[in-house]
């Protein structure tokens, strides 16, 4: 199936007063039609600022230094990076052909308009129809994502709706113009587990109903089980595994990877056991390790390699890469060796 | 796991914490916020309480009542000393807490917010102790290295400002500075929801293993049942102000009574692909606490409602001697289809 959307060796940088920040770096990954990839990590690892770099929102002082994000519509390919930031090429594929959803929805709505006008403008300025269309077809976006009274609910204001439903409104909103992708921020994070598990299940509907690819990022594991087709997991700003949902449970590489699966609490599973933790914490972006940068932190550390060489994104099987020297033939012998030796 | 020998440490009885709305120029009261309606709860001696339930369901202010940043609107709090005896935490005037406050210390979730940036940890963890004129100078000083050590950081690094330690540290700080007064009840409010994945598994371990060494009796509070099921001996469950559930962690996730416990558990994304359920236990949101539902709070949301639900609040039953449920149909529901799925490898 052809791709919808490629990334090529990103790189994002910020250039702060302490410092350069490689937010991404070198990462690469496509989105097929009506897939949902899943982007995985931790505070600071970068999922964020990838998103955005892909609808080309970063914010300053970040700055987009080499790679390519390439949109096919029609199959051709759109190259993103090379639209102007405000220009009106990229502001007529942001919202209509690839939107977004972010943690926050207080933080999305404008506190001062109703959600009904909010919605209805975006519907106006992609599709250049008239009040009253807009208008029915936000009540029906709205019906679609289970909002109850949805002529009630498009004269409220943000603040009069609970958490779940801004989420819902949120979600109309990014879908009113009919998205091939969307970009899904940490949609239930903030949210609790029975209102997640609506949130999430209304995503998985709609996502049949409009045959649209999801670009969900989170840190939360479970829910990537739950959700996600493909999966890439991040570690400061680089991908470290790339494979889909099953391997990446039940066959994981990384020594990151399977160490987060390892220390997640289980219900049911393990009472009464300790879990296995990750020594040490994320290192300061501005002070990243050498080597591998997970280095530090993992228990398969070779010293001699691990701090020395930067790894490669090695290929173990089809569609299952990972970033370590483990899985590299170069030093595969050197690493066997030196753990005989121990 | 055997049970430890059952003193009671706290006993909270029939607490209410009714919070008024006020409303115009002359600020008339025009209802209340009932965020904690009538909760009884008993914490043994070295027991590990959880106490769980979504945003607002009252479940901190339940604990804020306790250290008295509230003054509780009706109820008791007894907090017991060893030989039996009790005070009433809930009636006794302000200045007369100090000696108890030292008894109830707190973990907070957030490590950013709960860390003075302007101390340095000596000072952090030396205040309750200097407070309190426990201890002074050196003596000060070899306690704070003390406790340094005991929750996983570094002696040496205590005249440093918190800004220098990652988010999993400073949680460890402030988990040092409620220990510094060997305190009988530790309130951990949602200790780990604000680390990172990776920093969690330590802080939990970290807390047990303070647990099992010192026997601290913990009141852990979370909106994550697998946090809990990981710490907990007992869990009490709560739902708008009310507790809908107790039993011991076990029991609970294997047999809940309460038709919320059951949705609340199945509500957890299992970690396996292979078993994708993406199921809505729950329909709707949180009744508001300004306006519950007459009858059962949670009859809107319940799928086994019933018309007696509608008219008739439901009392705590004994389902077994340990395991309480309010709800009028507590021992005869069949939740197993909402409880624990099949154990994932």
């Amino acid at each position: 199936m052809e791709p919808l959307l490629e990334v090529k060796n990103l790189q994002v940088h910020f250039a702060t007063d302490e410092g350069l920040i490689e937010a991404v770096r070198d990462v690469s990954f496509e989105i097929k039609r009506g897939e949902t990839v899943a982007i995985v990590g931790e505070s600071g690892c970068g999922k964020s600022v990838m998103a955005r770099a892909i609808l080309r929102i970063v914010p300053a002082p970040g700055r987009i230094v080499e790679g390519q994000v390439n949109y096919y519509r029609d199959g051709r390919a759109i190259e993103l990076t090379a639209l102007e930031e405000k220009g009106p090429e990229i502001r007529a594929i942001r919202g209509a052909d690839i939107a977004m959803i972010f943690q926050e929805p207080m933080a999305t709505f404008s506190p001062v308009h109703t959600i009904g006008n909010q919605i209805n403008e975006a519907i106006i300025l992609h599709q250049g129809i008239n009040q009253a269309s807009a208008t029915a077809q936000t009540l029906d976006i709205l019906n679609r994502v289970g909002m109850p009274r949805p002529s009630r609910i498009i004269h409220r204001y943000p603040h009069q709706l609970s958490g779940g439903m801004l989420q819902r409104a949120m979600i109309a909103m990014a879908l009113s113009c009919r998205p091939q992708l969307l970009i899904a921020d940490e949609p239930t994070t903030a949210l609790d587990v029975t209102t997640q598990a609506q949130i999430l299940r209304l995503l998985y509907d709609l996502q049949r109903e409009f045959n649209m690819a999801i670009l969900f990022i989170t840190h939360d594991l479970s829910v990537v089980s739950q959700f996600a087709d493909r999966v890439e997991v991040m570690y400061l700003g680089e991908v470290v595994e790339s494979t889909d949902v099953i391997t990446l449970f039940e066959d994981p590489k990384h020594p990151y990877t399977r160490a987060l699966l390892n220390s997640i609490p289980q219900t049911g599973a393990g009472r009464g056991q300790r879990l296995q933790s990750i020594a040490g914490s994320i290192p300061n972006p501005l002070h990243r390790p050498s080597g591998c940068l997970f280095h530090p932190r993992c228990d398969s550390f070779q010293p001699g390699i691990c701090d020395l060489v930067s790894p490669k994104e090695i290929d173990i099987d089809r569609g299952h890469r990972a970033r370590c020297v483990l899985y590299d033939e170069q030093f595969s012998a050197k690493v066997s060796n030196a753990t005989f030796d121990q | 796991m055997t049970m430890p020998e059952q003193k009671p440490l706290l006993e909270i009885k029939n607490l209410k914490m009714h919070f008024p709305i006020k409303r115009g120029v002359m600020g008339r009261t025009v209802g209340h916020i009932k965020a904690v309606d009538d909760v009884s709860l008993t914490i043994h001696q070295g027991e590990v309480l959880g106490l769980v339930g979504e945003s607002g369901c009252g479940k901190s202010t339940v604990s804020r009542c306790i250290v008295r940043a509230y003054k509780p609107t009706a109820g008791k709090i007894l907090l017991y000393d060893d030989a039996g005896g009790a005070v009433d935490l809930a009636r006794i005037p302000e200045p007369d807490m100090l000696p108890y406050r030292r008894d109830i210390q707190m973990i907070f979730q957030d490590p950013f917010s709960s860390l003075n940036p302007r101390m340095t940890l000596r000072q952090i963890i030396g205040e309750p102790m200097r407070n309190y004129q426990i201890c002074r100078g050196k003596a000060l000083e070899e306690r704070v290295a003390y406790l340094l050590e005991s929750v996983g950081l570094r002696s040496e690094h205590m005249s440093r400002y918190p800004h220098a330690f990652s988010g999993g540290q400073r949680q460890r700080i402030g988990i040092a500075r409620a220990l510094a007064l060997n305190p009988r009840l530790i309130i951990c409010d949602e200790p780990v929801s604000a680390l990172d994945v990776s920093v969690q598994a330590q802080i939990l371990n970290l807390l047990r293993d303070l647990q099992a060494e010192f026997r601290y009796s913990y009141l852990f509070i979370a909106h994550d049942l697998s946090v809990v099921d990981y710490i907990c001996e007992r869990v009490a469950v709560m739902y708008v102000g009310k507790i809908v559930e107790t039993a011991d962690t076990a029991t609970l996730f294997k047999d809940p009574q309460h038709p919320y416990t059951a949705a609340l558990r199945s509500a957890i994304p299992q970690l396996n692909p292979r078993l994708r359920q993406l199921p809505v236990p729950l329909e709707g949101d949180v009744a508001d606490p300004a306006n519950t539902p007459a009858g059962c709070v949670f009859h809107p949301r319940c799928r086994f409602a019933e018309d007696r639900c509608r008219h008739e609040a439901p009392a705590m039953t004994a389902t077994s001697p340990r395991h309480h449920a309010r709800c009028h149909f507590a021992g005869e529901l069949n939740l197993s289809g909402l409880s624990e799925p099949a154990a994932t490898a």
